[in-house]
């Protein structure tokens, strides 16, 4: 198919440049409810994405227009013929600035690795079942459902410029809900877990953990009303906290006049008495399902540093975007690395402070700093007790924590982000009860 | 701006050839599959869509995420259900292999590694043949990708032009043309519709701040949903506008009126989510406890169905094969019923209410919200402002979450306008976060609006943090009591 698909854009008269991506995915997965299987599925799948290009010029400026057709192994070469045709109708409308694709680069990417790469993927799943069932419940929390998808997929990416190439990659996902009741009262947790690798402790860890902060949540109270407490973020809240700052070096929000920071600029108030960021890109973190030694585009990526002590070091951008800001591309990349900062978590840990362990869902709002999340569990401590605390929430805006916002030297690892175990944060406000 | 008249007689969808095409051949596998297997269904799908952008730096065109080919086999593998999902049909053999190796080789190798599995009953059908095609006035694919560009733009500049600290207007247009199919031994289900999505999105900095407000049309309609773009980029311009003069919210327990938009979001999340009976069967939803029982206010009634209403969750037949329904969920306070998927409903015993839905043939089916609001009240808007000494009217939102587990709801929610002594007073604040338990706001539910019950399906739903299907909310203002930060 990938031939007859070939041959049809090197004829076509109106197609000036194209990009193919072409994934075929194999995915096992298993439903449990409690430690019995409720449905198990299986999927062989492929798809094909092609970006036709049509190149022209208005007024004696070049402009590029593009527009991206899915292609499925159940059309025929006519059906094919006239979606790329549609699309070719349609690119030739759009009107982007001119940029140029990706050439071929002489350098040879590292495969990935992943365990699951050899033998029979059931086999692999059904070592993650016993892992992750294999946890005693503790404390009376136990696991209500979990959900497993194993994906393994062949990526190969083909432009008229000569970029031809293909890649392996694995990804999974394990849903996890745990559960914790007394007579009076069931809560439950949700983990959302990604990767790319087996890791058996990961895992028995990653439930052992979620086991405890179910029996915490059960006996967790309503959030009282705090003034001016220090708040602690953690988890997976610290990796979101950073997207307003990756934002910040992205060359699309800079090209298109959302951020005004430049190269050399700074990022982070000049007023900051606590950490600075330093952040930067990486293509491979361990066991991320984000892994990627290319991005869609096919550039090759590298590791890149975009902020250092809350100085932006350079844009972090596609081909597309790179061409217009006159700058080498990095490419895409969605592994993130936040260097931690000065102080231990005991330093930070100075009371009274309200430790934030769960969310319903935090989120920062890249382009205006705010952010908020209710809190599904949390750490109030009051100098004498620590009480686990829920209901209620917080919210702050980037610019109001900025100046004394600490992270702790003790790092953390998960999925695509790799860094500071905590964040420690003034000037929040607290909804409690 | 340019106007169009090519309004007349209402279009019809059609099935797309390809399912057209080859439904023989899918009859032929599921008949073959049935000589092994007890349960055999087969779910066909061929969306076709695409999605239009243009914002202030350039213009975008590219096939909708939803576009799908492929197909899902259930087959009862003895015990349960086990699921093939492909996009292929060159070899139907080795189909039929694939589904042997899913539903006999994995499982026994389960077995093998100490596996338990959960017995499900057999499913049983009645015959059914039916078919559903959705109408629309202007067929949006037979409008050239030029026009809908050259019309975008116009929009674009219209909204970019309405203040001087916006740096972007950014519209979006996406069309989709749904075809699916459902067959098994006893049911031969068609159906095709089409939606179409409009939004607007103004970006705004000033003294150094960035804001952003979005409006959006959305229904089972064609290029005409075009028609009421100006009102909608005027409302994304304002609330811009009167962002970049808002202040925080000091936290806490407020009076509360919710536009229907937020009151959308908070029948989707609070409560929507907590009846989905996959979650009975969990025992991850508290709504299970509260059936029959007064859950909210006398002024509540919610309802929940594909035959609800007609937005972007209508449909004849879910995912499973079952048809829709409309169904009552609160009736005058008291918890009527949950939705449910079909392999919920046999586990529990309770009748399916067609909510089975997968984001794609290569996902899973679960019990999914379709078109999801409040009805409306007797009460006035006027009357609602006038009740309240200090609280606040709110409007629009970013996205919920739901915990049908404990009843916690998060709304993050665009704006809050004060309220003192029954008056707007002008003042803003912005971003809001209501939070709350959920039987303590829908029993402080106080009035509701006598308004013509509003929906809105630009966005989608996801289960967790994956399976997103399209979905709808809305209703009318409502006056309540909720927790702010």
């Amino acid at each position: 198919m990938m031939n007859k698909l070939l041959e049809l854009l090197k004829n076509k008269p109106d197609v000036d440049q194209y990009l193919v991506r072409a994934v075929e995915t194999e995915s096992t997965e298993l439903f449990f409810i409690g430690s019995e299987l409720q449905m198990n599925r299986g999927k062989n799948v492929s798809h094909i994405e092609v970006t036709v290009y049509r190149n022209y010029e208005l007024d004696g400026k070049k402009y590029k227009g593009s527009s991206v057709a899915r292609l499925s192994p159940l059309m025929d070469i006519e059906e094919m013929d006239a979606k790329i045709e549609a699309a070719s109708l349609a690119a030739a409308s759009v009107r982007n600035e001119y940029y140029n694709l990706v050439s071929p680069d002489q350098n040879q990417a590292p495969e990935l690795e992943s365990k699951f790469f050899e033998g029979d993927a059931i086999d692999h799943i059904a070592a993650m079942v016993k892992d992750l069932f294999s946890v005693d419940t503790q404390l009376g929390s136990f696991i209500n459902s979990v959900e497993f998808f194993l994906n393994k997929s062949r990526i190969r990416l083909i432009n008229s410029e000569g970029l031809d190439v293909a890649f392996d990659k694995v990804s999974g996902t394990i849903e996890l809900i745990t559960e914790a009741k007394d007579k009076q009262e069931a809560i439950e947790l949700y983990e959302f877990l990604e990767f790319s690798d087996y890791d058996s402790e990961w895992i028995r860890e990653t439930v052992r953990e979620s086991l405890y902060k179910a029996h915490l949540r059960l006996k967790a109270v309503p959030l009282p009303k705090l003034d001016d407490i220090p708040i602690i973020l953690t988890g997976e809240a610290v990796h979101e906290f950073f997207a307003y700052f990756r934002a910040k070096a992205s060359g699309k929000m800079a090209y298109e006049g959302i951020s005004t920071e430049k190269p050399g600029d700074l990022v982070q108030t000049k007023e900051a008495t606590g950490d600075r960021v330093t952040m930067s890109l990486v293509p491979y973190l361990k066991n991320s399902a984000e892994n990627t030694y290319y991005d869609s585009d096919g550039v090759l990526l590298k590791d890149v540093d975009i902020i250092a002590d809350g100085v932006l070091l350079g844009y972090a951008t596609s081909k597309r975007y790179a061409d217009y800001l006159g700058i080498e591309p990095t490419g895409e990349m969605a592994n993130i690395v936040v260097k931690g900062g000065k102080m231990t978590l005991a330093e930070l840990k100075q009371t009274p402070y309200l430790e934030l362990l769960n969310f319903s869902d935090f989120q920062m709002d890249a382009m205006t700093g705010d952010f908020a999340g209710e809190i599904r569990l949390g750490i109030y401590n009051d100098g004498t007790k620590e009480i686990p605390v829920t209901l209620g929430s917080i919210s702050g805006n980037i610019k109001n924590v900025e100046k004394d916002m600490f992270f702790s030297k003790e790092l953390q690892q998960k999925n695509n982000f790799s860094g500071p175990e905590i964040i420690l944060l003034h000037h929040v406000a607290v909804a409690g009860n | 701006m340019q106007i169009y008249h090519m309004r007349g007689v209402p279009v019809k969808t059609q099935l797309s050839k390809f399912l057209r095409e080859n439904k023989k051949r899918l009859h032929g596998l599921v008949k073959d599959l049935t000589k092994e297997f007890s349960y055999v269904s087969l779910l066909g799908t061929d969306t076709i869509g695409k999605v239009y952008n243009v914002t202030r730096t350039g213009s975008a065109v590219q096939d909708s995420a939803w576009t799908e080919r492929g197909f899902v086999i259930r087959v009862f593998n003895g015990v349960n259900y086990s699921e093939y999902s492909f996009n292929s049909l060159e070899d139907p053999e080795c189909i039929m292999d694939q589904v042997r190796h899913v539903a006999k080789r994995d499982i026994n190798e389960l077995l093998k590694q100490g596996v338990t599995m959960m017995p499900f009953p057999l499913l049983e059908e009645n015959d059914l043949k039916d078919e559903f095609h959705s109408e629309c006035q202007i067929d949006p694919f037979q409008i050239p990708a030029e026009t809908k560009l050259a019309r975008m733009t116009e929009l674009m500049q219209y909204g970019l032009a309405k203040s001087e600290h916006f740096v972007d207007f950014r519209v979006n247009f996406e069309e989709v043309l749904i075809s699916k199919v459902f067959v098994s031994d006893k049911k031969d289900l068609a159906q095709s519709i089409l939606f179409t999505n409009l939004a607007f999105i103004g970006i705004g900095r000033k003294d150094g701040k960035v804001r952003y407000a979005f409006e959006s049309l959305s229904g089972l309609k064609g290029y005409e949903i075009f028609e009421g773009s100006l009102p909608k980029i005027d409302l994304a311009a304002k609330n811009v506008i009167e962002l970049f003069d808002a202040e925080r919210i000091i936290p806490g327990t407020y009076d509360i009126i919710c536009d229907p938009a937020v009151a959308g979001l908070i029948a989707h999340e609070a409560f929507g989510h907590g009846v989905e009976m996959d979650m009975f069967v969990k025992h991850r939803a508290k709504g299970e406890e509260f059936i029959g029982k007064r859950i909210a206010s006398e002024k509540v009634n919610m309802h929940d169905g594909a035959l609800s209403a007609e937005e972007v969750g209508t449909y004849l037949f879910d995912d499973e094969g079952t048809t829709g329904t409309d169904t009552v969920i609160i009736d005058k306070s008291i918890l009527k019923s949950g939705i449910s998927d079909l392999l919920s409903a046999i586990k529990l015993g309770t009748s399916p209410t067609g909510n089975g839905r997968r984001e794609s043939f290569e996902r899973k089916a679960y019990a999914r919200m379709t078109n999801t609001f409040f009805e409306s009240g007797d009460d006035t808007l006027e009357d609602m402002i006038k009740s309240i000494q200090k609280g606040y009217l709110l409007e629009g939102y970013y996205s919920g979450m739901e915990d049908p587990k404990n009843w916690g709801i998060q709304c993050m929610i665009a704006k809050g306008r004060e309220i003192i002594a029954g008056k707007l007073t002008g003042k803003i604040v912005s971003p809001v976060v209501l939070t709350g338990y959920v039987p303590d706001l829908l029993e402080s539910i106080s009035m509701v609006s006598e308004n013509k019950i509003t929906l809105s399906g630009t966005g989608y739903c996801g289960k967790g943090y994956k399976e997103h299907v399209k979905v709808s909310t809305g209703g009318t203002y409502i006056k309540a009591v909720g927790r702010l930060g």
